[in-house]
Order: C-alpha cells, then sequence, then structure tokens
C-alpha cells in the first residue's frame, strides 16, 4: 500500500475515524488501533515478513527491559551486543548476505580460484532498514542511560511500527516519539489541516515532480549510451530532482498523515539543494539517518575529539556505512565514498560548520558568492546521484566518460518520446516553489492557502504521472 | 473535529470542482480543436463515399499507399488502418463509419495474427477515450475495461490515468499540430530496414471467435462487400502455415503473405519499408483490376 495509491486514500479516513470517533477514549485504545492499522498497513506488502516486525519489537522491548534489570555493566554489555547482533544480524541476511557472497566470490575467482557463491536471493522485507535503526537507536539510548527502559508493551509497539514511518522513515527517537505515544491525543484542528497541507505537497513532490523526473531520468539512465552530453548532464539533474521528490514527497506525507493523528515526527528534509556547501546538504538531506549516524557510529567511533587522521578516518567511515545501507551495490559506496570526499576540505580547513545561518540573498556581491556555492554544491550531488542511479560501477563510469567526451549539446528526443529539456521549466518553477517557501514546512499554508490549494489540486489532476505507476525509491532499502 | 470536516469537504469540493472543468475543457478541445489522431482523421471523412477502404492493424497503416491505389485503378480509395489494431477495433471502427455515414463499395479488411486477440488498439483506445461519452458504440468499446465506471463517470480521470497520452503536454502539443494522416490519405510510410523483430505467428487459430464473427455477422447485416487479406511477412516469419487456417475463415480472402521475399523491402519481420509499401500497393492494385 503506497502514500500515493487509491488504497492508501481509503485506509486513511478509516483508520482516522476509528481512532477518533470510536477508539479515542484513552490513549491505550488510541495506541492499539494504530497498531492493529500498522500491522494490516504492513501486512499488504507481504504478511509473511510481518514476524521479523513482530519478532524485531520483542527483542527491542524485553532486551531494554533486561538491559535495565541487569545488575552489572557486563550483563548490561551482553545484552546490548546480542541486541545489536541479533538485528544487524537479520538485515545482513535479508539485505547483505547476496552481496558479500558474490564480491568473494568475484574476489577468488580473481585469484585464479574458481567459487560458485550460494546465493539466498531472499525478497527484502520492505522497511527493515528503518525498523532496524529505529529500534537499535532506542536499545542504544537505553544502554547508555539517556531513556529508561519502556514497559508498555502497547506504547513500545506503536513506537517501532507506527504506519507512517514504518517503511521509510523518518528514523525515530525515543526520545521524540516515545513521550508522544505516552499520552491521550486531542485532536488538534490547526495541527490536522498543517497535515493535510503537507500531505497535499507531499503528493505533489512525488507524482509531479518526481515521478515526471523519473520518466526522463529512466530514458536517459537507461540509454546513455546514446545520449549526447547535454542528456545525460539533464539526466543527472532529473534524477536529483526525481529522489528529492519521491524521497522528501514520501516524507512530507508521513508527517502530514502522522499529524493527523496527532502525532510530530522529525523533519526529514530541509530544502537540500538550496546548501551552500556538502556539510549544509547533510544537515539537510535525510536528516534523520544523518544524525543517527552522527550519534550511534560517528560519536562512539570518537568523533571529532581526537587528531585530524581520527576525524578523517570517521568521516569515510559513516558516509561510506550511510552509501552501505541505503543498497548492497559498489555503486552506493563509491556514492557514500564521493560525498566523504567532498566533505574532506572544509573538515581540514574546520569549515564544516561554516554555514549554520539561514540563507539569504540579495542585491550584492555576497549574494552572488552564495549562488554560486549553492549551484556547486549541486553540481556536486547531481555527479554523486550518477553513482547513486546507476546499475553498476561499470555503467556509472560510461556515463561520466560519455558526458565529459561527446560534446555534443543540441536537444535530443528520448524513448519516453519527449525531448530532453522539456521538463526544465516545471524543475524550475519547483525550484522557485521551494525558494520562496523555505522557511516553512510547505508552501501551501499561510496567505491565499485556498488559492495555493487549488493550484496544488490542478496540478495534481494535470501533471502528475500516472500512467507509469511507480513506487517510492526509498522503499528499496 | 466539525471544523477539520467541513474543511475536507472543501477541498474535496475544489478538488471535483476543478476535475470537472478540467474535463470539460479537456473534452471540449480534443474532440473539437484537436485534430491530430487515426481517429479524427477517419471521422473527418463523414458523408464521403469511397470505392475501396482499407481496415486493419499497422500493417495497413504501413502498406497500403492510397494513392498509388487510386492512380492504378482510377477510383477513389483511403486507409482507415488504426496502428495495433484487433478485431474489436475494426468492429467499432464499422460501426462507426456507418455511424458517420461513410459509405464504401468494397471494404479491405487485413487480417493476421491479432485474429485470436480478445484485445483492444492501446492506440485507438486513447483516441476514443475523449469520446466515450458521446456515441454508444464508443461506450460499448469501453464496458470490459476495468476501471469502466471511473472512465465514464469519474470526471477527469480518464485524462489522468492516461496522462503520457492524453496530458497537459500532448495537448498543447496537439493544438499546434497538423493531422499528418491527412498527407497520404491515411498511410505512414516506414524509413530504412533494420532487420529485427521477427514475428511469430500463432500456431493454431481459436473458433468461435467472438469479435471476428461480429465483424462478419455485422458486414452481413450492412450488406457490405468485406474482402479479407493477409499483408506480406518477411520469409523468415514463423509459423506461415497459420495464414492457411485463416483463409478458410472468410468467403473472400486474399493471401499476400508471402508476395515479397527481398528483406530490403521489410522495416522488421512484419513490417514493410516505405519502397515495399509500394510494391505491395502495386500489386493490390492489380490484383484489384485483376478480379475485377
Amino acid at each position: 500500500m503506497f502514500f500515493n495509491s487509491v488504497s492508501f486514500a481509503i485506509f486513511l479516513p478509516i483508520v482516522f475515524v476509528l481512532y477518533w470517533l470510536v477508539f479515542n477514549k484513552s490513549k491505550t485504545s488510541q495506541n492499539t488501533i494504530l497498531i492493529l492499522a500498522s500491522y494490516y498497513f504492513y501486512s499488504c506488502w507481504d504478511w509473511r515478513f510481518l514476524f521479523l516486525l513482530v519478532f524485531s519489537t520483542l527483542l527491542d522491548y524485553f532486551s531494554a527491559i533486561m538491559m535495565e534489570n541487569s545488575s552489572t555493566d557486563t550483563k548490561r554489555k551482553i545484552w546490548l551486543w546480542l541486541t545489536v547482533g541479533i538485528n544487524l544480524g537479520f538485515l545482513g541476511v535479508f539485505k547483505y548476505y547476496d552481496f558479500f557472497a558474490s564480491s568473494f566470490a568475484v574476489l577468488l575467482n580473481g585469484f585464479g580460484l574458481k567459487a560458485h557463491p550460494y546465493l539466498l536471493e531472499l525478497v527484502l522485507p520492505v522497511g527493515i532498514s528503518f525498523y532496524t535503526f529505529h529500534g537499535l537507536s532506542y536499545v542504544i539510548d537505553t544502554y547508555y542511560k539517556r531513556i529508561t527502559a519502556e514497559r508498555n508493551f502497547i506504547d513500545y509497539s506503536l513506537f517501532v511500527s507506527y504506519f507512517p514511518l514504518l517503511v521509510a522513515g523518518p528514523i525515530e527517537r525515543a526520545t521524540h516519539l516515545l513521550p508522544q505515544v505516552k499520552i491521550k491525543r486531542d485532536f488538534n484542528f490547526e495541527k490536522a489541516k498543517e497535515g493535510i497541507y503537507q500531505i497535499i505537497w507531499g503528493l505533489v513532490k512525488k507524482v509531479v515532480i518526481a515521478d515526471s523526473c523519473a520518466t526522463y531520468a529512466n530514458a536517459i539512465f537507461d540509454h546513455y549510451e546514446s545520449m549526447n552530453s547535454l542528456t545525460l548532464l539533464l539526466g543527472a539533474v532529473y534524477f536529483a530532482f526525481q529522489i528529492y521528490g519521491d524521497f522528501s514527497g514520501y516524507s512530507d506525507i508521513a508527517l502530514g498523515t502522522s499529524k493527523l493523528f496527532g502525532i510530530d515526527l522529525l523533519k526529514n528534509f530541509n530544502y537540500p539543494y538550496f546548501s551552500r556547501d556538502i556539510a549544509e546538504f547533510w544537515r539537510r538531506w535525510h536528516i534523520s539517518l544523518s544524525s543517527w549516524f552522527k550519534d550511534y557510529l560517528y560519536i562512539p567511533l570518537g568523533g571529532s575529539k581526537g587528531g585530524t587522521w581520527m576525524k578523517v578516518r570517521n568521516t569515510f567511515i559513516i558516509f561510506i556505512v550511510s552509501g552501505f545501507w541505503h543498497g548492497a551495490n559498489w555503486t552506493f559506496i563509491i556514492w557514500g565514498f564521493l560525498n566523504a570526499l567532498y566533505f574532506l576540505p572544509l573538515l581540514l580547513q574546520n569549515k564544516n560548520r561554516a554555514n549554520m545561518d539561514s540563507i539569504v540573498l540579495g542585491r550584492n556581491l555576497a549574494s552572488i558568492k552564495t549562488l554560486v556555492s549553492m549551484l556547486f554544491t549541486f553540481s556536486l550531488t547531481c555527479f554523486a546521484w550518477i553513482f547513486f542511479r546507476s546499475k553498476s560501477i561499470v555503467e556509472a563510469f560510461g556515463y561520466i566518460k560519455r558526458m565529459f567526451s561527446n560534446f555534443h549539446f543540441e536537444s535530443q528526443y528520448l524513448n519516453n518520446e519527449r525531448y530532453n529539456f522539456e521538463l526544465l521549466l516545471l524543475v524550475l518553477i519547483f525550484v522557485l516553489v521551494e525558494w520562496y517557501s523555505r522557511t516553512r514546512e510547505e508552501p501551501l499554508s499561510g496567505k491565499f492557502s485556498w488559492i495555493k490549494v487549488t493550484l496544488a489540486l490542478i496540478a495534481l489532476l494535470t501533471l502528475g504521472v500516472y500512467s507509469d505507476y511507480k513506487e517510492f525509491i526509498y522503499f528499496q532499502f | 473535529m466539525s471544523k477539520f470536516i467541513l474543511f475536507i469537504i472543501k477541498i474535496l469540493a475544489i478538488l471535483f470542482l476543478a476535475a470537472l472543468l478540467l474535463d470539460v475543457l479537456y473534452t471540449s478541445l480534443y474532440s473539437n480543436v484537436v485534430n491530430t489522431t487515426k481517429f479524427d482523421f477517419i471521422k473527418n471523412q463523414h458523408d464521403k463515399h469511397f470505392n475501396y477502404v482499407f481496415m486493419g492493424s499497422s500493417r495497413v497503416v504501413n502498406h497500403i499507399n492510397p494513392r498509388i491505389i487510386d492512380s492504378m485503378t482510377n477510383k477513389k480509395s483511403i486507409n482507415f488502418g488504426v496502428m495495433d489494431a484487433k478485431p474489436k477495433d475494426i468492429f467499432t471502427l464499422l460501426q462507426l463509419m456507418d455511424l458517420y455515414s461513410i459509405q464504401s463499395d468494397t471494404l479491405f479488411i487485413q487480417t493476421d495474427y491479432y485474429y485470436n486477440s480478445r484485445d483492444k488498439s492501446k492506440f485507438l483506445y486513447v483516441d476514443l477515450l475523449p469520446y466515450i461519452r458521446d456515441q454508444r458504440i464508443i461506450t460499448s468499446y469501453f464496458r470490459d475495461e476495468k476501471d469502466f465506471w471511473s472512465l465514464y463517470y469519474f470526471p477527469f480521470y480518464r485524462y489522468s490515468k492516461n496522462s503520457s497520452k492524453l496530458g497537459v503536454r500532448e495537448l498543447v502539443v496537439s493544438l499546434k499540430r497538423k493531422n499528418i494522416f491527412e498527407q497520404d490519405k491515411g498511410y505512414i510510410g516506414l524509413k530504412g530496414s533494420d532487420g529485427k523483430w521477427q514475428r511469430e505467428l500463432p500456431k493454431k487459430l481459436k473458433k468461435n471467435s467472438f469479435y471476428n464473427d461480429s465483424i462478419k455477422n455485422y458486414l452481413n447485416s450492412t450488406n457490405n462487400i468485406a474482402i479479407f487479406f493477409t499483408a506480406p511477412f518477411r520469409p523468415d516469419t514463423k509459423n506461415l502455415f497459420f495464414v492457411s487456417q485463416l483463409k478458410k475463415e472468410y468467403q473472400m480472402f486474399w493471401d499476400f503473405s508471402m508476395l515479397i521475399s527481398d528483406d530490403k523491402l521489410f522495416k522488421n519481420g512484419y513490417h514493410l519499408n516505405d519502397e515495399g509499401a509500394q510494391q505491395f500497393s502495386q500489386q493490390f492494385s492489380n490484383t484489384i483490376i485483376s478480379k475485377q
């Protein structure tokens, strides 16, 4: 069940009505209906994987309690590593086993040893990377005594399986979400209205921007050998907007949906393509994952407390692991490595926290510098996206090689029956809308909201791509 | 909560009104202003009389050049072939021809591997969508669609669902574009010869084919003279014996399936290129003359 599907449009109002009108007597009844709805939501993909979700919930719930009840630090540590090991073990088997087995076989074959790896070829349970990290953050926070173990199983189950964030985040923190599920929610019209605006804007991002860009990006990436430099350049730009519209659109719908139930989720995107350097980009892109890696990997590794070498090492580790988190493919690892390389000069010059202020443009030289910085950062990001989008390293290098060697910049007719430049106007309008609403969560609220909502609905009807139904990219992670 | 319900009702009302207005606008433009599709071309021939009307799939669109037929036979012909057309499409077009008072002395209907199909042309499907509420014949064409109810009743659904073919971009482009079928009376030639797309015909012909029977019954009831034919296939086509099974299904059947053997005259396994179409149209004219 996708957020942009008819079934979700039926599911959501039913849950909303049950939640506020039937099961609103107590916090427990509210949480129970949300858990049931979440399990139903998850089972719509594959009910067989529901056991994994339930198992992960039970494991983290009991481990945290056992950890808290442990009399010695050693016992606490054993419970921590056992839980982390089992959680990552599941993730490893389902997501990474085949990658490691086949990569190892390639390595052995390189040494002349004929290896035939045994591959499991398992279907990846949807959302496994998200709910595993979600649960891990809770267990680690309990271990470090940042929080106390949750004793109420219903509350904890909802924290893990809450359907708006279940399959593609944001990756919540117990400190943020658990306090909200532990109290009875009262209906708040303003919050619900904000939620609806965010859902509509998320749909525009997904159906109008991401899916339109997808038809062009697919046509270009899938036939890159016959494309000219301009088309390949545009292909990278279209994919940049595809993945942004897709994932931030999903996050907007998730946040908006959650607001309908009176629960705020962590903000996941903050207009990342207006970043002035790559450090700022990573503070604005997939914020819940970046901060997860910072808190649970970078800082435990020593963070920036050690010398330069330590900082560089830790930076590369979190970027490469972050890339690998996205998928079991060398392309994601290179993508992470590339972002670490981009980050390195800032780190060495101690400028990685240089652009913490809000972005202001005026008619002065500083604004030109800001604009150039944003364009430069966007170009670096687009270049890295080529690896993220390509099916293999060879394909990515082939794409880049052709982009910088072809030197033909004329318009080209693509196999989606469109010219390569045709989408630029839509992308430009989207950028302008985003720019003027960059201080808010979405552009529809505020003055003239009804006019803006009407325009968004018209955009959904007339510019949305419905003929080639596409799922959200991040569901595969 | 009542404020929120009112808020949602307003949004749904805006959505419905927007869809309704857009539906009226798109339908009006597609029905009255846009003139780019093969169906538009066929509709434009209303109240006209032709000696020969050719019907069928792309193997008519790309194979029969009416200008050659006209010059060789001194008659008036037209190409009503529709890309991807199957028996259901032919049956619908036959009824629409009567509706638009398009008369013909002889109908030439191409038949081949599509004989067994109960599906419909994805091109005619899109061409006819704006007219779904106009005519009973067109309505019934869509009645077997799973989402017929939404296509027919839900405003703008048909345009959103087919946005890549009937979307805003297509609409704007179509407003400026001329009907390419006008130039050669419905014929579109293919260039070059890429050698790919080898066709494999079915091994068996399905008996009691609903739409083929409907075509035959319709032709009988309207006293139309119809000659069925199979256009040339490249000789490497598999199961060519299927055509001999087809032959038995029709009273009047002309078999051109093995008429052309030169690979250079084929765009691919089952489409002649422009040069091949010229030869075929000449041969077809000769056959008409010889049978007169």
